[in-house]
This record gives structure tokens, sequence and C-alpha cells, in this order.
């Protein structure tokens, strides 16, 4: 799903959904995050996160399980994979910057 | 702070999406990081006005008269205190978290839980023997000394954070060297090398986070709390 030929990967380059992978690689490798925290964390409704997560989980970039019995709570973590794309974007995207904040690191 | 309700199909230039994640992961650090910084200013002011608050009460010539359950009732205040900050500040930032470094974090949590009931037991079964008052107090300041400075020593060891690695050399040693000054003079020892130390630690952690509050891939973890 990584675009290798310097093309911004689709999935995670829309601000909805970039904001979800930001958020979700804060977290250590591996930790999981409840729904309703992450929602709160980026101010969106449950059926914009719901929607946006669903395309994430379909790429393999993201992963839930419920706990609990009944409703239970769903769990949200990034996976390797996931984590792997976020880290190529992010790469890409202070690449395609550099010309212009270049100014010492990065 | 707007909404936006940005269908997927808009995309913003990459200055402006360099922009969102950068803005994005550090409201995500805030909300979610347990802040060293502020544990340590809170328990280097506990040990500062608690143990100070004991030298001056405590001993053959107090500065200040007061009853001795009166002087204990004020110190395990200011760290009943500080205990509630902390499982405060705990609770909200790790709230609907899970995983391997939440349960890494749990378990040092207990740890310092189970080590201070541990030497309470040890403590009271000492005192069976018949000891005098001033042996009890310093058991309790040494040994209390001696559990802090090894689980900050471990703590340090575990994260790789040379600023707790630090913290548990620095307790350990003033504690040891301390007891040697005897019961009350240890207090202030305690109170001030003690608790300054902690205060110092929390200073600069706060400036090192303010000067790095620059997104980076790893930032320091501290799995459990300073107790």
């Amino acid at each position: 799903m990584t675009p290798a030929d310097g093309r911004l990967d689709p999935i995670i380059h829309a601000q909805a959904r970039l904001r979800v992978m930001t958020t979700l690689a804060a977290l250590p490798t591996e930790d999981r995050i409840a729904f309703g925290r992450l929602r709160e964390l980026l101010d969106m409704t449950p059926g914009n996160l719901i929607t946006h997560l669903r395309k994430l989980e379909e790429a393999g970039y993201t992963d839930s399980t419920k706990t609990g019995p009944g409703r239970g709570t769903t769990y949200v973590c990034l996976t390797s994979a996931g984590r792997t794309a976020f880290d190529q974007y992010m790469r890409q995207l202070r690449a395609l910057l550099e010309p212009v904040t270049d100014e010492g690191d990065s | 702070m707007t909404e936006e309700q940005t269908s997927e199909n808009s995309t913003p230039s990459p200055a402006e999406m360099l922009a969102i994640t950068e803005q994005q992961q550090q409201r995500a650090e805030r909300a979610l990081d347990v802040s060293p910084g502020l544990l340590f200013g809170v328990w280097g002011a506990a040990w500062c006005l608690g143990f100070g608050e004991l030298y001056l009460t405590i001993g053959d010539d107090p500065v200040l008269a007061v009853s001795l359950w009166y002087a204990l009732g004020i110190f395990f205040g200011c760290l009943g205190v500080a205990g509630v900050i902390t499982v405060w500040h705990l609770a909200s930032s790790l709230r609907g978290l899970r995983g391997p470094s939440q349960k890494s974090g749990a378990m040092h949590g207990w740890s310092w839980m189970l080590g201070f009931v541990a030497l309470g037991a040890m403590i009271a079964a000492t005192s069976r023997l018949g000891i005098p008052e001033d042996v009890y107090a310093m058991l309790w300041t040494s040994g209390s000394g001696l559990l802090v400075g090894v689980l900050y020593l471990s703590g340090g060891a575990l994260t790789g954070s040379w600023t707790q690695y630090g913290v548990g050399l620095w307790i350990l040693a003033i504690n040891a060297a301390g007891a040697f000054t005897g019961i009350p003079n240890h207090y202030l020892v305690m109170s001030l090398a003690g608790g300054g130390g902690f205060l110092v630690a929390g200073t600069v952690l706060t400036l090192r986070d303010r000067a790095g509050a620059r997104p980076s891939p790893s930032h320091e973890r501290l799995p459990g709390e300073p107790e």
C-alpha cells in the first residue's frame, strides 16, 4: 500500500486520517487507545472517526479490538505496517518541504 | 477550536499537512504523556515541607512545640496531597490506554506500593524487639530513603533515563550520609537535599521539555510514579 515512487500515500494524505495516524503514532508501539479517548483527542464525531478508521483498517494500518461483554470498549492501535507507512509519509512530506524549511535539521 | 469537517477529498498543501500533524502530535503528547517534571516537583515540595516540618517539631529541643501526632499528621498530609496529585495525573493521562507500556508502568507503580508495605512490616517486626523512639524514626526515614533510591535506580535502568538513575544515586547517597547525623538532623537532610534534589530534577526536566517541544519520534516515558 505504500507508494515507493515518491507519491504521498493517499490513505494517509487526508487531513482527518493524518490526524488519526499522528495521534496513534504518539502512543508507544503496541499500546492501544480506547475509541472514546481517541475521539476526544481528535474532536471528531463518532461516525466520522469510524469512517476514517475503517479506511485505515482496510489498508492494514490500524487494528481494532473489542473487549468486555455486550457493547464493550473498542481499543485501536497502529499496526507495524501502519507505523512504517506513517514514518515514510512524514519523511516524504518533510522531503517535499526541504528547500523551504531546510534550516539545519530534519 | 473550529472543527473543519474536511472531507477526504480535500488535501491541503504539504506545508499545511505538516503543520496539522505537528499540532496534533503536540496535542496528543500533552494529553497522553506522564510529566516527570510535574511529579518530581510535587514530591520535591512534599519532602521539603514534610521532612522540614518534622525537623522543626521533633527532637529534644524543637523549634516548634507541637505534639508528635500533630507533627506526623502534617507530614503524612504532605505526602498524601502529593499522592493524590500523582494518582490524579496518572489517571487522567493514562485513561483509556492499554498495552505493554501500560502494563509495565502498572507493575512499576505496584512495586512502590509493595516495597513500602514490606518496609512497614519489617519495621513493625523490629519494633517488637523493643527499640527506642528515635531508632524507630531512623528506620522509617532511612529505610524509605533506601527504597526510594533503589526504585529510581531500577526505573532509570529500565527506561534508559539518566535523570531518574541520577536521582536514585543522589537519594541513596544523601540518605546514607544523612543517617549518620541522627534524628532529627536526618529530617533536615531529607528535606533540603532529598526534596531539593527532586525539585532540581523537576526543574531540569521541565526546562528540557520546553526547549525540546519540537516533535521527536522517541520521547522519554516514565513507567510508574514516584511515591
